[in-house]
């Protein structure tokens, strides 16, 4: 048995457990090792993605307890990919924040690494109620960093991200304890097979859990109707940590993923493909309001971050779908869609430091300093943003619409370029 | 009142995750093989199911 599988969560809760002890010493040197720390697990999920690419599935026994006794961590392609794209992401914001932002408050390397840890967690774990812990470690460590440097509006709109989501974690426990209560595991893959012989008297309970599961997930996502925490307080927080959270929406996503297709697929009897009439028009309608609201962002931030509400919308929809194309589509699409996200975060920073006091608002000003790299980085970015769809005039009251029939329009199942064809265009107005 | 010029070691963590979208436009079919297998394997929840709990019924 490797044990290979669990050192991307070993390894951040080391380092976290150091950048504690050695609080102390010079910042220079704790911002060398996070982001040391930070290319290990980025080789780690490589090696670990070369492990699993002849399609093999690496089951690690936690404590050496066989399945489905104790815990496993299972790593599979997708769980290898999700990993791969959390720590190539992750060294980006950790260097913008070690320009200034990390000196902001207090801790802010030892909740990265934690933030990291439960992101890893989450994408590993074989086990429902280890899912469960790994979301309330990423969770507890995102209330500090969403908070980390504090002022009023970041406190304000940070705390309904905090009430929502332990809202969020008590649903997860009862959907957890319902399905523990009928059938008497929670792992993943013991679940699975249970589920596929549920007694008639069972299933209305069964389906309940599955849909509170459902909808606990959904709010990670950000999807609609429980996106709304999602675009305050991903603007009104640091740039870096905007920035990492691009992924966190996609931890929603993943699980949405990994139940749908091993829980609750075709094999599933009277459960399967429970998820899909909800998940396709919810999809649609976030796409659609995601869209929306960034044509009615006042500033540059909060359109970011309505275009990540709009990208989980898409990325949905394309896991709605039916057949490998249009999961394959998603799945390409999801780092796609994260990096630019991210990269738009920092981006707005800088555009808003360079204007001095119109910040990132879309009103005219005088030129700012450095507007052709700004300027230039953007167009780029935006460009970035939309080479993976169909072009879409960009501006203009209608264009959401047309984003709509368009991801709608190519019939079922679709195309593959299709799936990744509507993502976020980014209205080019910002002033320089 | 105008800010800061951005330097270039500022814009870097921005240009690097750009770069990345570009690798992946680039290189979009390794890439796109992978996923698509990644998607096969996930369409076969048996092969999880097996790997997991052994040569079970």
């Amino acid at each position: 048995m490797s044990h290979l599988a669990i050192a991307p969560i070993l390894i951040p809760l080391c380092a976290g457990i150091l950048l504690l002890l050695f609080r102390y010493l010079p910042i220079q040197l704790r911002r060398g090792f996070a982001l040391a720390v930070t290319l290990v697990q980025l080789l780690v999920a490589s090696l670990l993605l070369i492990k699993v690419s002849d399609g093999t599935i690496l089951s690690y026994a936690l404590g050496n307890w066989s399945a489905p006794f104790g815990i496993v961590l299972v790593v599979d392609r997708l769980a290898a990919w999700m990993l791969l794209v959390t720590t190539l992401l992750a060294p980006f914001p950790l260097l913008h924040a070690c320009r200034g932002t990390d000196t902001q408050g207090q801790h802010f390397h030892v909740l990265y690494q934690l933030q990291l840890m439960g992101l890893s967690g989450a994408f590993l774990t074989g086990d429902l109620f280890n899912l469960f812990v790994f979301f309330e470690v990423l969770l507890l460590a995102s209330y500090g960093l969403i908070l980390h440097g504090g002022g009023r509006r970041r406190t304000e709109s940070s705390l309904h991200y905090v009430v929502l989501n332990l809202a969020g974690s008590s649903l997860f426990l009862i959907a957890v304890g319902t399905l523990y209560g009928l059938y008497g595991t929670l792992n993943m893959a013991d679940l699975a097979l249970k589920m596929a012989t549920t007694p008639a008297e069972n299933l209305g309970p069964a389906r309940a859990a599955a849909l509170l599961l459902f909808g606990v997930f959904a709010l990670k996502a950000a999807l609609v109707p429980l996106y709304l925490w999602l675009p305050r307080a991903y603007a009104h927080t640091s740039a870096p940590v905007a920035a990492l959270f691009a992924i966190m929406t996609k931890v929603g996503a993943y699980s949405l993923l990994r139940t749908s297709t091993l829980m609750f697929g075709a094999q599933a009897g009277g459960l399967s493909w429970l998820y899909i009439p909800w998940l396709l028009p919810l999809a649609l309608a976030t796409l659609l309001l995601g869209l929306l609201g960034a044509l009615a962002a006042r500033d540059l931030r909060e359109q970011a971050a309505y275009l990540v509400v709009a990208s989980v919308g898409t990325l949905l929809t394309a896991f709605a779908l039916p057949g490998s194309d249009a999961l394959a589509a998603g799945l390409y699409y999801l780092p796609h869609s994260t990096f630019a996200a991210a990269a738009l975060f920092l981006l707005a920073e800088a555009i808003s430091q360079a204007r001095g006091t119109q910040g990132d608002r879309f009103e005219p000003g005088s030129a700012m300093p450095g507007a052709a790299w700004l300027g230039g980085l953007f167009f780029a970015l935006t460009n970035s943003c939309c080479s993976r769809r169909r072009w879409i005039t960009p501006c203009g009251p209608g264009f959401g619409l047309l984003s709509w029939a368009a991801a709608c329009w190519p019939s079922l199942p679709w195309p593959a370029p299709a799936a990744c064809s509507s993502s976020a265009p980014s209205p080019m107005w910002i002033r320089t | 009142m105008t800010g800061v010029r951005p330097s270039l070691l500022g814009l870097l963590p921005a240009l690097g995750l750009l770069s990345l979208t570009l690798a992946m436009t680039v290189g979009a079919e390794p890439v796109y093989r992978m996923v698509q297998a990644t998607a096969d394997q996930l369409l076969q929840p048996y092969l999880y199911i097996h790997a997991v709990l052994g040569a079970r019924p």
